[in-house]
C-alpha cells in the first residue's frame, strides 16, 4: 500500500507520451525482429535480450525517481516490480502472488491483467510460439542483474494466447560472490 | 472459438498516456539493435528505420483519423493541415510550426516542427536520426491516404552554417502534379 501511494504522485510528475505512439512503435518493432530471424524462438530471445539491455538502465531510473525507501526483503522487492515499477513505466499494476521458497530460490508470479503493449495485436497461427511482450521479462531480468540477483522469466500465460490474464513467473537467486561463504 | 480481444475494446477510448521513458528507452535500444545487426551501413539502417516508421504511420492514422470522425481528405493540403493541427497535437501533444511551400520548387511542401519530441534527449551527432522514423511515419500517413510522396528532413541552420538544433524540417516531395 505504502508503494502505492508515494508512486502516484511521482507517476503524476513525469513527462508522458501518446500510449499509441509506444504501443506501435513496439508492435513495428517485434515484426521486424520476426522478420529479421529465422525462428520463433530466435525472436523471442532477441526481445528477451534487449529487454535485458533496457533493463539494466531502467533500474537507475526508477530507483532515483520513485523516491522509495530501502527494500527490507524480498517480498518487498517483488511488490516493488509489480506496484511500484509497472505503474510508473508501463501505466498498470500487477498483482504480486508470492510462491514457497525453495532451495533458496525466491518465486513470484505477476498477474497483469491488462497490458498497454497488447493493444491492437493479434498473434497470427504460425506465431503462436512468440512471447510478444517478451521484453517485460528481459527488462526485469536485466534490472535484478544489476542489484546481483540472477533471476529467470518466463510467461505461464498470456492473453495474446487466449488466456484470461497474463502471468510472468520470475525465479530468482542471489548471485554468489567470491568473499561469501 | 477463437476470441480477439481487441474487438471489444472501444476506439474512441483513448488510453492513458504511459512514461516518455519507456519509449525513449525502447527506441534507444531498438537503434543498439539496428547498429549490432548491420554495423557501419548506416542507409540500411536509416531505410530500416523509415519503414519502422511507415508501419507505424499507416496504422496510427486510421485509429486517429477514427477517433477524431475526421472525413477523408482528398486535397493534399486539406490533409496536410489535418497531419500538422490533429495529427501532430494526438501524437506529440502539440501542433507542428507551420506548413510552407517554396516557390521554386512546386512539387514539395515544408513541415517545421521547431522542437520534435522525440529528438529530445537525443544529440545531432552521427549519421542516424529518430528525425528518420518521423519522416517514416508521414509517409505511412500520406500513402495511407493515397498522396505518393517521398520525405526526407533537415535540421535547421543559419547562413553562417550554425545548427538550429533540433529545429527540423521535413521535406515532403510529391513526384505527381496531379495531387497538388
Amino acid at each position: 500500500m505504502q508503494i502505492r501511494k508515494s508512486n502516484k504522485v511521482v507517476v503524476n510528475r513525469i513527462e508522458k507520451v501518446n500510449s499509441e505512439l509506444l504501443t506501435l512503435t513496439y508492435g513495428a518493432i517485434v515484426s521486424q525482429i520476426i522478420k529479421d530471424s529465422d525462428t520463433v524462438i530466435e525472436a523471442n530471445e532477441q526481445l528477451e535480450k534487449m529487454g535485458f539491455n533496457i533493463g539494466q538502465r531502467i533500474i537507475d531510473e526508477y530507483l532515483s525517481k520513485a523516491e522509495i525507501k530501502q527494500c527490507r526483503d524480498k517480498i518487498d522487492v517483488a511488490e516493488n516490480i509489480g506496484k511500484g515499477a509497472m505503474q510508473m513505466f508501463l501505466g498498470v499494476t500487477a498483482e504480486v502472488e508470492v510462491l514457497p521458497e525453495t532451495d533458496k530460490i525466491f518465486t513470484f508470479n505477476l498477474h497483469f491483467t491488462e497490458n498497454p503493449l497488447n493493444d491492437f495485436v493479434e498473434l497470427p497461427e504460425h506465431l503462436q510460439g512468440l512471447n510478444y511482450s517478451n521484453m517485460i521479462a528481459g527488462a526485469i531480468r536485466g534490472a535484478l542483474s544489476t542489484i546481483h540477483w540472477i533471476a529467470t522469466c518466463r510467461f505461464l500465460k498470456d492473453q495474446l494466447k487466449n488466456d484470461d490474464k497474463t502471468i510472468l513467473q520470475v525465479e530468482m537467486i542471489r548471485e554468489k560472490f567470491k568473499d561469501d561463504e | 472459438m477463437k476470441k480477439f480481444q481487441f474487438f471489444d475494446k472501444n476506439i474512441r477510448q483513448q488510453r492513458p498516456e504511459l512514461n516518455f521513458c519507456t519509449f525513449n528507452y525502447i527506441f534507444a535500444e531498438y537503434i543498439c539493435y539496428l547498429k549490432r545487426k548491420h554495423g557501419n551501413d548506416y542507409d540500411e539502417m536509416n531505410s530500416k528505420m523509415e519503414q519502422l516508421g511507415v508501419s507505424v504511420g499507416i496504422r496510427l492514422y486510421e485509429v486517429v483519423s477514427l477517433r477524431e470522425r475526421n472525413k477523408r481528405e482528398t486535397k493534399l493540403v486539406e490533409q496536410l493541415r489535418f497531419i500538422q493541427g490533429i495529427f501532430w497535437k494526438h501524437l506529440f501533444g502539440r501542433q507542428a510550426e507551420s506548413i510552407e511551400r517554396l516557390k521554386d520548387r512546386p512539387n514539395d511542401y515544408l513541415i517545421r516542427d521547431e522542437n520534435p519530441l522525440l529528438l529530445k534527449y537525443i544529440s545531432e551527432e552521427g549519421h542516424i536520426s529518430p528525425a528518420q522514423f518521423m519522416c517514416g511515419i508521414l509517409k505511412g500517413v500520406l500513402n495511407a491516404s493515397g498522396f505518393t510522396c517521398q520525405v526526407s528532413y533537415q535540421f535547421k541552420t543559419d547562413e553562417r552554417g550554425v545548427s538550429y538544433y533540433p529545429h527540423t524540417v521535413f521535406i515532403l516531395s510529391f513526384e505527381d502534379a496531379r495531387d497538388l
